[in-house]
């Protein structure tokens, strides 16, 4: 019970993160990849809800890893720190379909 | 040193913004100044006239990009309002200034859609081509349009983070990937400033 709070926190503010920092330019306010920049570019950005596209893994650390170290297209974010990639990284976890069966 | 010459000097260190960390101008005499920043006039994203002189009061963050820049743009966005989130109380005296330097594409409402995406204060801010360069040569910025051999041209553009004290002075700039605490220090000292 205790876990299920401080998981549903962290995904809270991962969300808070995600919209503070403007991941929602490229990959939209609800993460399905279609924020307004994405429209021009010529890689879409990822559909955080369908994890099989996911080449670096689908995970919380993963996801985390590839915000600071830059995945495919995506550009590096060195700036967010480890601590704030992991709590964007457990909401993006939050947003997969129960399909992908990586949560 | 000349006011040409002060000129000439930033122009260099601005268009490599990402090559080293930028001297501020504030280092420069008080003579030379006027040479470098200055009041503007260009439409925001209500399509709407904005001059610099709107955001009087306020402390402002000015860079120059584009809506679908897939690099430089989002990271330095992200370290700014990294920084704006570190000032605490003080964050609604600051003002995020995105200057387009693709007019032709980042029309008012793609502006508005896009300056919506963040969780800080951003006006997105167009004009005409003539408009746009005229600012660009205030602030000693460059941009040219690079073709991807697909319709989704790139622009490459000066990635400097201007920072702007609350009369609209260009208090200091530096290269797009500095960090959210250098940013945010700076910042704090430009909002206790009553000058």
């Amino acid at each position: 019970m205790l876990l299920a709070v401080a998981c549903a926190g962290s995904e809270e503010r991962g969300r808070r993160l995600y919209q503070e920092r403007g991941c929602a330019v490229c990959h939209g306010a609800t993460g399905r990849g279609d924020g307004p920049s994405a429209r021009r570019l010529d890689v879409r950005p990822r559909d955080f809800a369908s994890t099989a596209g996911y080449t670096q893994g689908a995970s919380r650390d993963d996801i985390a890893a590839s915000i600071r170290r830059g995945a495919g297209a995506m550009p590096p974010f060195r700036d967010i720190s480890d601590a704030e990639a992991k709590e964007i990284a457990a909401w993006i976890v939050s947003l997969h379909r129960p399909s992908g069966g990586t949560r | 040193m000349t006011r040409l010459a002060a000129a000439a000097a930033l122009v260099a260190v601005v268009a490599c913004g990402a090559c080293g960390k930028a001297e501020p101008p504030a280092g420069l005499r008080e003579a030379d100044r006027p040479a470098f920043g200055g009041d503007f006039t260009l439409t925001n994203q209500d399509d709407r006239p904005f001059r610099l002189q709107d955001a009087r009061g306020k402390a402002a963050f000015l860079f120059f990009g584009y809506t679908s820049c897939p690099d430089m743009c989002p990271v330095t966005m992200s370290r700014i309002a990294g920084a704006i989130g570190r000032v605490g109380k003080a964050a609604p005296d600051v003002v995020t200034l995105f200057v387009s330097v693709d007019p032709e594409r980042d029309t008012p409402p793609v502006l508005k859609e896009y300056v919506a995406s963040f969780g800080i204060p951003v006006i997105g801010l167009t004009g005409s081509d003539d408009q746009v360069r005229r600012v660009q040569s205030q602030y000693h910025a460059s941009a040219q349009g690079v073709s991807t051999g697909t319709s989704n041209y790139l622009v490459n553009h000066t990635s400097a983070i201007f920072l702007l004290d609350r009369q609209g002075r260009l208090r200091q700039y530096f290269k797009y990937d500095e960090s959210p605490e250098i940013l945010a220090a700076a910042l704090r000292a430009v909002l206790d400033d009553q000058s």
